[in-house]
């Protein structure tokens, strides 16, 4: 069967699959809409959360990304998933004591205060809305190559499934989703993956197969064989990278500060049962995660060796069939500068004849490793459960945090459970079409605001929640006063020297403060938050006595089902 | 119920904050499970008006808290360990030191970039669950786990 016909069959059944379960699971009450009634497995909350997390980017581009990048592609692998230490041990477990329904929730009780609860809503509004528009390109991108539909019709597609479960089942629907979405997206990822490292090194366990030596024999090691052709090619050591340490210092930190501030999962903690299961769950949702973040780097190798050795000085006329399928989509563009016929790949960019894009290191991987048609399918129907599972998370934030935080909290207390009910799904079916919209008319900063999402969860939430929880004696002036003037810092950085909105020309790496670059402000902008808001605590009045004693509370873990009345 | 001239209602949440004595806050509340006194949020019994005045009352609460604070105390010990050890592998191991790192080897892998690339994922794995497991222990030592 052609691969056409095995996409539509597997990508047809994870999506009869996906609104199965969204039917059998719909939510009938707020809990349940927002945190899924409260009763999740470890089990299953780790895999939700780990789907939730690893977007279209992390499916598709990121192995490439880090295949171009080299060592320096280490603030992924590390930014991405350390965050979750910092959640397991110093967020999860008391926002799951605290037991309530969102992040401004919290933010709104501990800092008792409607300013520091609109500050919070507008963040987290902030930060959903920028990532889900890129998981809806994703969705259209991932949709227009595999079943040759135009990107906008992906998009729609898309959003129709994403409503029909988002809307239906809210979180309880979205969790068993993205149970069924992390099986089908790690299958889809490590079945080429194993296959590869097989072809390559011998070894059927990638990340030892990185670390072995060639398959033919020679004894030498693969990561060294890479160095070599790197070098070769006058592009820097693999394994050593262009960037400056104080910069992957810098956004290793921001990321991975950035991960444990994203409303989208600290969420997910919401929907176990006691504190000891938010700990477990954080704990097997890394797990699941490292699983693919352990292999990326080591198909990130295997695709770079594989693809110097094919191209390198090769006639043009002489190229495999698969260079020439991608060919055809773009993503591979010989350019015959010198007109020698043959393929030229150096790092010289005068005299360089190919452009490769990141996301073929992924999606050509199954060509390469002349593996079966429904292969490609399953990677196919694992890039769309990417994108799905994390675009259904972000939309329940942004709906809860309309129906809840800003209608229920602060507009219309008196709201009654039904009718929040039907807005909190109103507010879904608004997501999406917004979202939808950006999905089809991306705004061309796209990139530039993923980067600033990360970096303004880090230097607005993660500060006031560390604060909140660790320093009893934090008040709200200093709680406001810090989140208003991180948030700040970091849009100044970004627009400044990200976007280039505030010089004639953008600015050069020169000037960037301390030699940072704005991927990797958010740790500075968090620093700040944190001296601020100290030392606006130090000269103002301490919380009521019954805030104080909300912070005693939240640090035990007794008594975590009994949440407080609304 | 009235109480102390307070008036709780029994059938909705009520909390009332009573007095602070050093660093306690005595709170009583009354909902649906009944009528009980808390002291820096841990809960008491407080079925009868008799206890609050029996000094045995806050003898036994003033056990309670100190209890809790040494939880809390042994609770960031904790904290402290792993996360010096989760930043030095990521930060340490994996970017300051890593060309240091570089000149050993692991197999294939030059010993600084394994760091920054496969070990720190690994570590991080392992120290959720080491505290995952310390504090499934803390919990039991002071009587907080759930079941």
């Amino acid at each position: 069967m052609d691969v056409k016909i095995w996409t539509y069959i597997i990508v047809g059944l994870s999506f009869a699959l996906y609104i199965g379960i969204a039917i059998w699971s719909r939510a009938g009450s707020t809990k349940e809409f927002y945190v899924a009634g409260g009763g999740v497995s470890p089990l299953a909350n780790g895999m939700a959360t780990a789907a939730d997390w690893m977007s279209a980017a992390s499916f598709i581009s990121m192995a490439g990304i880090i295949s171009f990048m080299g060592y320096d592609g280490a603030v992924y692998l590390m930014g991405w998933t350390g965050g979750y230490v910092l959640l397991a041990l110093l967020l999860a477990p008391y926002l799951r004591k605290f037991g309530k329904f969102t992040v401004p929730d919290f933010i709104g009780d501990r800092y008792y205060s409607k300013s520091a609860r609109s500050v919070a809503v507008v963040c987290a509004l902030l930060v959903s809305f920028t990532y889900v528009a890129g998981q809806m390109r994703g969705v259209g991108v991932v949709f227009s190559r595999f079943l040759e539909v135009d990107i906008n019709t992906g998009v729609v597609i898309g959003m129709i499934i994403v409503l029909f479960y988002a809307v239906l089942g809210g979180m309880k629907g979205i969790t068993y989703t993205q149970v069924a979405q992390y099986c089908v997206l790690i299958f889809a990822f490590m079945v080429p993956a194993i296959f590869i490292s097989i072809q390559m090194t011998g070894n059927p366990i990638p990340q030892f197969g990185m670390g072995g030596t060639l398959a033919d024999g020679s004894g030498t090691y693969l990561m060294d064989k890479l160095d070599g052709l790197s070098t070769e090619l006058g592009f820097a050591e693999y394994t050593r990278g262009t960037k400056s340490v104080i910069d992957v210092f810098a956004i290793t930190l921001a990321l991975m500060v950035g991960t444990a501030g994203l409303p989208h999962v600290i969420v997910r903690f919401f929907t176990v049962k006691r504190v000891k299961d938010a700990r477990m769950s954080a704990g097997l949702a890394l797990l699941f995660i490292a699983i693919l973040y352990t292999a990326a780097p080591a198909v990130s190798v295997f695709a770079r060796t594989n693809l110097i050795e094919t191209v390198r000085d090769r006639p043009y006329t002489e190229v495999p069939q698969w260079f020439s399928n991608w060919e055809k989509t773009g993503l591979l563009v010989f350019d015959d500068k010198n007109g020698d016929g043959r393929i030229q790949y150096v790092a010289d960019k005068a005299q360089n004849e190919l452009t490769i894009d990141n996301d073929i290191m992924v999606l050509a991987n199954p060509e390469i490793a002349n593996l079966p048609n429904w292969v490609i399918a399953l990677v196919a129907a694992g890039g769309l459960a990417a994108a799905l599972s994390t675009a259904a998370g972000l939309l329940l934030v942004i709906s809860s945090s309309v129906s809840h935080d800003l209608i229920k909290k602060m507009i219309k207390p008196d709201i009654s459970e039904k009718s929040e009910l039907i807005a909190a799904r109103l507010s879904a079916v608004v997501a999406v079409c917004v979202a939808g919209y950006f999905g089809i008319n991306p705004p061309g900063f796209v990139a530039a605001v993923v980067a600033l999402a990360f970096g303004l969860a880090a230097a607005s939430f993660f500060p006031a929640i560390i604060l909140g929880i660790f320093y009893k004696r934090m008040n709200k002036e200093g709680a406001v006063a810090g989140m208003v003037v991180g948030i700040a810092l970091m849009l100044y950085y970004m627009v400044k020297y990200k976007m280039g909105w505030l010089d004639a020309t953008l600015p050069t790496k020169d000037e960037w403060w301390f030699g940072i670059s704005p991927e990797g402000f958010g740790s500075v902008a968090m620093l700040v938050n944190f001296v601020v808001a100290i030392a606006v605590n130090s000269f103002t009045p301490a919380p009521p006595e019954d805030v104080q004693q909300i912070v005693e509370d939240i640090r035990l873990p007794m008594g975590a089902g009994e949440a407080v009345a609304h | 119920m009235s109480l102390l001239g307070l008036h709780l209602e029994n059938r909705s949440a009520t909390k009332v904050l009573l007095h602070s004595i050093n660093h306690y806050f005595l709170v009583i509340r009354s909902d649906k499970l009944g009528v009980r006194v808390s002291i820096n949020g841990h809960l008491s019994n407080f079925n009868s008006i008799h206890s609050y005045f029996n000094p045995y009352f806050f003898r036994s609460m003033d056990d309670k808290v100190q209890k809790a604070q040494r939880y809390w105390k042994e609770n960031l010990t904790y904290l402290g360990i792993l996360l010096s050890i989760w930043f030095l592998v990521s930060y340490g191991a994996g970017i300051l030191f890593a060309d240091a790192l570089n000149q050993f080897r692991l197999g294939g892998f030059k010993l600084g970039f394994w760091f920054a690339q496969q070990g720190s994922i690994y570590i991080f794995v392992v120290l959720i669950f080491v505290y995952v497991y310390l504090m499934n222990k803390l919990d039991k030592k002071y009587g907080y786990d759930q079941e």
